[in-house]
């Protein structure tokens, strides 16, 4: 259960994804995006919040942080384990299968669920599916290295 | 005032001697002098929306092409436009849409790996070749709507008409796409049903760009934008997942617009929240019989389930998060355009049954 709070223990694990994704030309392919999107990772009463802000072409990520003062756009929260599947999964098949990508486990809120303060937010999440999916890809791709 | 529309022979033989008039390097009445920055992406709409190049009327002083923030001569033609308020068709987020959906387009013929397309099991197969022909035929409609208004879409809200000019090339791109997908892995297409065309038919002859854009960008698109969630979830192949993903940013900026649309448009005039309510009353009678169409629900139950005798097994179990998902986010979103529809839906209680704000006490009242 502590694995994904380990995975995500730093900003850096995002940042070394995103350079993945933008060496790849994965990023730039997809074009500019604009999204503040906030990642929770929920483990019994332990939590940790990064930000991952997509703005033109630049992707950075920062955290842990709170949620409060990254003032995130739309959040994607799981529990650890769902993390930890998801990204042990992209691992093993290089990017995302069928039944784990951003989208297919947040479309029934459950088991990786959307808030956001207005539905503009979650739209937006919607908007940028893409670039989101290609930086978790390669969060997977690092990971395995 | 009419203008002498003959070639001033007077003025081209002064032209050939070399005296020129000038009169437009000399005295031309607009702002000069302006300087936008680019930003980090390059120069955007946003940009230049500076001085007086950035004060978009209230209401167009005149029904010409010329560009806003121009000089224009007098006796310039009336060519015909009926949308001359500014509420009409704007939105706050349509400068970004617009550089959003130029950021962002891609290729029907190349981004896709249509080579990695393997053989499905028939009935899958059909399934989605049915649902390639309904999104075919429905995304075009989002093309012929916009294309149908925006000659009539004064020159002064020019940075909306170009969104819309990005829209009608999204749909093309998706009805291209889902026809292709259609035809791409041995199947063909399927069923184009008349109540479909019903709802199509009410969206093309609405009486108002407010009416078809309410009709269209909020409930059709919104609709249309959980569908292709729901795809690229059910996708039977990455090669479909890739196709609903893609899809599925094109329509968020739609339904983008249409919500801050409507929200732009009831904050200018909140008394047409009435007819906002008549008009998504009568599309949502229409969707209701679209929701108990065979083939909506059965080709979506069958991806879903994985094959034909799966999906009857489930019955239509494994559309209970669609629908949800489909009322749930367009309740939000009329709520955050300032049109709170939760009390009176007109979409089967099926569909909105257990959907936070939309509760059975709620409709009732």
């Amino acid at each position: 259960m502590k694995t994904a709070i380990r995975a995500f223990s730093s900003h850096e694990v995002f940042d070394q994804a995103i350079a993945v994704a933008e060496a790849a030309g994965t990023l730039a392919g997809l074009g500019a995006a604009d999204l503040r999107l906030g990642i929770e990772v929920l483990d019994g009463e332990d939590k940790n919040f990064f930000g991952i802000t997509f703005v033109d072409d630049e992707v950075t990520a920062i955290g842990p942080v709170s949620e409060d003062w990254y003032r995130p756009e739309v959040v994607l929260s799981a529990t650890a384990s769902t993390w930890e599947e998801m990204v042990e999964v992209i691992r093993v098949n290089g990017r995302a299968d069928l039944g784990h990508t951003i989208n297919t486990l947040s479309l029934a809120n459950t088991p990786v669920s959307v808030r956001g303060d207005d539905p503009m937010g979650e739209d937006k999440l919607y908007r940028f599916m893409g670039s989101v999916q290609a930086v978790f890809d390669a969060l997977g791709q690092k990971s395995a290295a | 005032m009419t203008i002498d529309m003959e070639m001033d022979l007077e003025y081209l033989e002064r032209a050939q001697r070399g005296e020129f008039d000038l009169g437009w390097l000399r005295s031309t009445n607009s702002e000069w002098g302006v300087r936008a920055t680019p930003s980090k992406t390059g120069l955007t709409l946003r940009d230049i929306s500076i001085g007086s190049y950035g004060l978009i009327p209230e209401h167009a002083p005149r029904r010409s092409m010329a560009p806003r923030g121009s000089d224009v001569e007098v006796g310039v033609p009336d060519l015909g436009y009926t949308i001359n308020d500014r509420a009409e068709v704007w939105s706050d987020n349509v400068m970004d849409l617009y550089e959003e959906a130029v950021a962002r387009q891609w290729s029907a013929t190349r981004d896709i790996a249509w080579n990695d397309l393997r053989p499905l099991d028939p009935d899958v197969e059909h399934a989605m070749c049915q649902l390639a022909t309904v999104l075919s035929e429905v995304e075009m409609v989002a093309a012929d709507f916009p294309a149908k208004w925006l000659w009539q879409i004064n020159q002064d809200f020019v940075e909306a008409k170009m969104f819309l000019c990005t829209q009608v090339m999204d749909e093309a791109r998706h009805a291209e796409v889902f026809r292709k997908r259609a035809l791409a892995n041995g199947g063909g297409l399927g069923k184009a049903t008349a109540v479909i065309e019903r709802f199509l038919q009410l969206i093309l002859d609405a009486k108002s760009y407010d009416e078809g854009s309410a009709l269209m960008h909020l409930l059709g698109e919104g609709i249309v934008l959980s569908l292709f969630r729901a795809g690229e979830a059910l996708a039977p192949s990455p090669v479909e997942q890739q196709i609903f993903r893609l899809c599925m940013q094109d329509e968020a900026r739609h339904v983008a617009y249409g919500t801050m649309h409507l929200k732009y448009r009831l904050a200018a005039d909140p008394s047409m929240a009435s007819d906002f309510h008549a008009y998504l009353d009568k599309g949502e009678e229409i969707m209701t019989m679209i929701f108990s169409t065979p083939e909506i629900v059965e080709p979506t139950s069958i991806l879903a389930a994985g094959s034909v005798e799966a999906a009857m097994a489930l019955g239509t179990g494994a559309g209970d998060i669609l629908r949800k998902q489909i009322v749930g986010d367009y309740l939000k979103r009329c709520r955050h355009a300032g049109l709170d529809r939760a009390g009176r839906l007109k979409l089967p209680e099926a569909m909105w049954l257990d959907v936070p704000g939309a509760t059975l006490e709620a409709v009732a009242s």
